[in-house]
């Protein structure tokens, strides 16, 4: 019986008191939570107290954090520590993307958290996780180096709750690749669907502005109306122009079809002709009397959309 | 009768006619009115014939709807000139310009110190000046969307017309912008604007580019461009360098930001005046003290004798600024020797006395860093018990024996005078041409400090010296900085023994939250540890600032980076960055 013992992998005695059992996410978790190396990397005031924390009174290196390494491929731990704004939210995700999983992210201070003081400025994002998972957020403004540590504790808690059978890295599927944002005319999200919903919004937006325009009649050089549409392609059967002096009505075909910011020259007088393709001669009277009328652009309601009027000219 | 009136003629009429339009008399003293043609020969005048050497501030103002103003005279652009010889106020210029096409002449050949702030100008208020050598924009990018310091540009999130807050709180419940924003997230999009289509424009950072010869010309070599940050360790926080090199020599750097802009002065103007307080503590992060003493200072010159401070609000004041000062310096020596590859262990020393003063901050203020304690007219809160006394076992007992301690192992350090004797030249004369003001001036030997060249708050009590050292170099800002911390000590002792009792806060002063200065612009300025810190403010009578400018030391001290650095190594142009000291919560504000 003794024999067997020693050959069926129980220890030797003499090893015996150095033998711990445990699982392996229990190594596994307590080897990651206290060598766990932020990247250097500050953006605002509170990066100050984020290096005050490494310094002697406070000393992070306590908690196994103080390597602190410039590279993001060397580093486990992106710490946001300050305001992020458009301008420098596009490399943050660069960043990100460049760090390897398994990899965490402290929200630090308010302005990483939801935009702080600057919230709502024309190049302040309104907190980081909105492009980014954020695993602990520290409030204050700035936290003090004792709030930031309480953070790492916390984020080393949350290291005991995840086991390795169930982290998303170690799945097949998983890249962990988030979109980065680009800068144009305001930051974008280049992520395809914000991206419609954008364009979306947007078509939105300028077709109701479209369709509450109506085409407009302006005065052209001599004995010449310029019919712009800013609206929407409209269809003109049944509309007409019409003259109050010399009451002529000009009636625009079936069919006549002005695209949305299209634009058609009438001309009147003795010597009209259609200078150009697709410019409308009216008539060869004088609709542009020279005592002073006025011109209506008259839909097929009969209501007047645009009208215009002028003074005698004494030319 | 209008006979009999004397018109005496407008200043500079005998040298330049028709330069000065008219001469106008505003809060704090007079100002030219200058035509937009003649500006650069008068201004090249009054560099050398009148002795005005400095372009301090340079800034932008859109009177867009502000009384008396019409879309001819919308734009002003605003000159504060200083003389470094003979000290005193500043000169003041004005140019306006109409509406619809706001253009006028670069200063850059009078004074090269308006580069950054021109482009600053054009980039924030669509101003143009003609032969600016690079007239992009530098705090937002390339393709932005309009100029945001326009009063007609509406902000994504307040679109109403009165600021500050009317828009966020509809029926008096608390609603986030953001959510009623029809994008989802912050953002502005041009009428017709299609991102499916759109293209990211390609933005060029010209950098003056020559055929890589090497340096004997025998060889033909290749010309390397390297990008430093916006993240990279020694940058300081989120700043870029593009430096052209020919093997390790910087042939051209061009400074990029803009990376921590949080459009500190679109909000200044939808803050009440009390309310900007607390966002000047976040522009130097690491000196909030001054930023508070100079913004109150220049609050008060609005606001009139009444809101004066008492006696021991002063002291109070000059106290804090010079701990301020302390705390600067300290950490920009530990940084700097951060950057010279001493890492952390200098700053570590460096750092401790710090946090000592910081704990002084905290128990007047209740904050270490972002301390909000100055009010116009005095301080928030008196001195607590006990505080007196431990501050001067500090300054007596402790500080000096820390800064002979720096000393000892830093100034006389082998290493560190190797890297630094020499590095980033800067001529004095190129120092003031560049706009450079603080230890970044002194340090090429020019003894401009405000605290004597135009004395604020109670400085002229105090007997202290000028640091300034001539060597030009980095070593000689480094030096700067350990001396100005002994006069800062100085200071101390003094300000501690003589501090008297009273009251903290004029009468008038006493809980005013919202204050309503007459119509009227001002210029207030300070020496603060990073250089010239001013705010120039144009009140039109409302609780809250029309314009709200802050005049950056370390941004404008940028000017002289890329000069400083070309000929140097690659190595060199960090510790010349952190010998400049900035900040970045300034740079870009
Ligand atoms: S939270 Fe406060 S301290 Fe931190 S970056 Fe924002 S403003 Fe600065």
């Amino acid at each position: 019986m003794a024999e067997n013992t020693s050959t069926t992998g129980v220890a030797p005695e003499e090893l015996s008191d150095n033998i711990l059992i445990t699982t392996v996410d229990s190594v596994y978790n307590l080897a990651r939570s206290f060598s766990l190396w932020p990247m250097t990397f500050g953006l605002a005031c509170c990066a100050i107290e984020f290096i005050v924390a490494g310094t002697a009174r406070y000393d992070m290196s306590r908690f196994g954090m103080e390597v602190a390494r410039p590279s993001p491929r060397q580093a486990d731990l992106l710490i946001i520590s300050g305001t992020v704004t458009k301008k420098m939210v596009v490399p943050i995700v660069r960043l990100y993307n460049q760090m390897a999983e398994p990899r965490y992210v402290i929200s630090m201070g308010a302005c990483a958290t939801g935009g702080g003081p600057f919230k709502e400025g024309y190049n302040v994002v309104s907190g980081i996780d909105k492009f980014l998972p954020v695993d602990v957020y520290v409030p204050g403004c700035p936290p003090t180096p004792e709030a930031l540590i309480h953070g790492f504790i916390t984020l080393h808690k949350k290291f005991k709750t995840q086991s390795v059978r169930t982290v998303p890295w170690y799945r097949k599927s998983y890249t962990g690749e988030t979109p980065i944002p680009a800068l144009g005319p305001d930051i974008i999200d280049t992520n395809p669907d914000a991206l419609k919903r954008v364009r979306d919004v947007n078509m939105t937006r300028l077709m109701a502005s479209r369709a509450a325009a109506a085409p407009q009649i302006s005065l052209g050089d001599a004995d010449t109306i310029v019919l712009r549409n800013p609206g929407l392609t409209a269809d003109l059967t049944g509309w007409t122009l019409q003259s109050s002096a010399s009451e002529q009505t000009y009636h625009f075909p079936a069919g006549f079809v002005l695209m949305s910011d299209g634009e058609v020259r009438v001309h009147t007088g003795p010597g009209a002709t259609s200078s150009s393709a697709g410019d409308i001669v009216w008539t060869t009277e004088a609709a542009l009397g020279g005592d002073g009328e006025k011109i209506s652009l008259v839909n097929a309601e009969g209501a007047a959309v645009s009208v215009i009027e002028y003074e005698a000219t004494t030319a | 009768m209008s006979e009999e009136t004397v018109v005496t003629p407008l200043p500079y009429s005998d040298v330049l006619p028709g330069a000065v339009l008219a001469e106008e008399t505003d809060l704090d003293g007079t100002s030219l009115v200058v035509a937009a043609d003649k500006l650069p020969e008068l201004a090249r005048h009054l560099r050398d014939v009148e002795g005005l050497d400095l372009l301090s501030n340079l800034t932008a103002v859109d009177y867009f709807g502000y009384k008396g103003r019409t879309a001819e005279d919308r734009f002003e652009v605003v000159y504060h000139l200083f003389s470094t010889e003979k000290g005193g106020g500043p000169t003041v210029l004005r140019v306006r310009l109409p509406e619809n096409n706001p253009v006028l002449p670069t200063l850059v050949d009078v004074y090269r110190g308006a580069d950054l702030q021109e482009r600053e100008a054009y980039d924030l208020f669509g101003i143009r000046f003609l032969g600016h050598p690079a007239l992009r924009r530098i705090l937002l990018w390339e393709g932005f969307h309009g100029h945001p310091m326009r009063k007609d540009w509406q902000e994504p999130y307040y679109e109403a017309e009165s600021k500050p807050f009317k828009s966020r709180h509809p029926d008096g419940n608390y609603a986030w912008a953001e959510d009623r924003n029809p994008w989802g997230s912050n953002v502005q999009y041009p009428d017709g604007f299609d991102p499916l289509t759109w293209q990211e424009p390609v933005s060029q950072i010209p950098l003056q580019s020559h055929a890589g010869n090497g340096a004997s010309g025998m060889l033909k070599t290749d010309r390397l461009i390297v990008n430093m940050g916006p993240q990279h360790p020694s940058t300081h926080g989120v700043f870029r360098m593009i430096v052209e090199l020919e093997g390790e020599t910087i042939m051209a750097l061009e400074p990029e930001m803009g990376y921590l802009h949080r459009n500190h002065e679109k909000i200044g103007e939808r803050n009440t005046y009390l309310m900007n307080m607390p966002y000047t503590d976040r522009l130097d992060y690491i000196s909030s003290m001054s930023n508070n003493l100079a913004y109150a200072i220049a609050v008060e010159k609005l606001l009139g004798e009444e809101y004066a401070p008492t006696e021991r609000a002063e002291y109070i004041r000059v106290i804090m600024a010079e701990l301020t000062r302390i705390v600067n310096h300290l950490f920009s020596v530990g940084t700097f020797l951060n950057d010279l590859g001493a890492f952390f262990t200098p700053l570590l020393y460096a750092v401790r006395e710090r946090e000592l003063i910081l704990d002084m901050f905290e128990a007047v203020s209740g904050s270490r860093m972002m301390c909000n304690y100055l009010r116009f007219g005095g301080v928030a809160r008196d001195l607590p018990d006990g505080w007196l006394e431990q501050c001067k076992d500090l300054v007596f007992k402790r500080l000096p024996g820390k800064i002979e301690e720096l000393t000892t192992y830093l100034t006389g350090n082998e290493i560190l005078q190797e890297r630094c004797i020499g590095v980033g030249y800067l001529s004095p004369q190129d120092a003031i041409n560049l706009s450079c003001t603080g230890p970044q001036l002194r340090g090429s030997g020019v003894a401009y400090d405000i605290r004597r060249a135009e004395p604020y708050s109670i400085y002229d009590r105090f007997e202290f010296d000028i640091a300034a050292f001539n060597g030009c170099d980095v070593y000689s800002r480094f030096l700067v900085r350990m001396e100005e911390m002994r006069q800062s000590v100085r200071i101390l002792e003094q300000a501690l023994k003589q501090i008297p009792e009273g009251p903290i806060q004029s009468p008038k002063g006493q809980g005013s939250y919202v204050v309503r200065p007459p119509v009227g612009t001002v210029y207030g300025r300070i020496e603060s540890p990073k250089g010239e810190l001013g705010f120039y403010l144009v009140s039109d009578g409302s609780g809250n600032p029309f314009r709200y400018r802050v005049r950056p030391p370390s941004y404008i001290n940028l000017n002289a980076l890329g000069p400083m650095s070309i000929g140097n190594k690659v190595a060199d142009c960090v510790i010349i960055l952190g010998g400049i000291d900035i900040v970045l919560g300034e740079v870009d504000r």
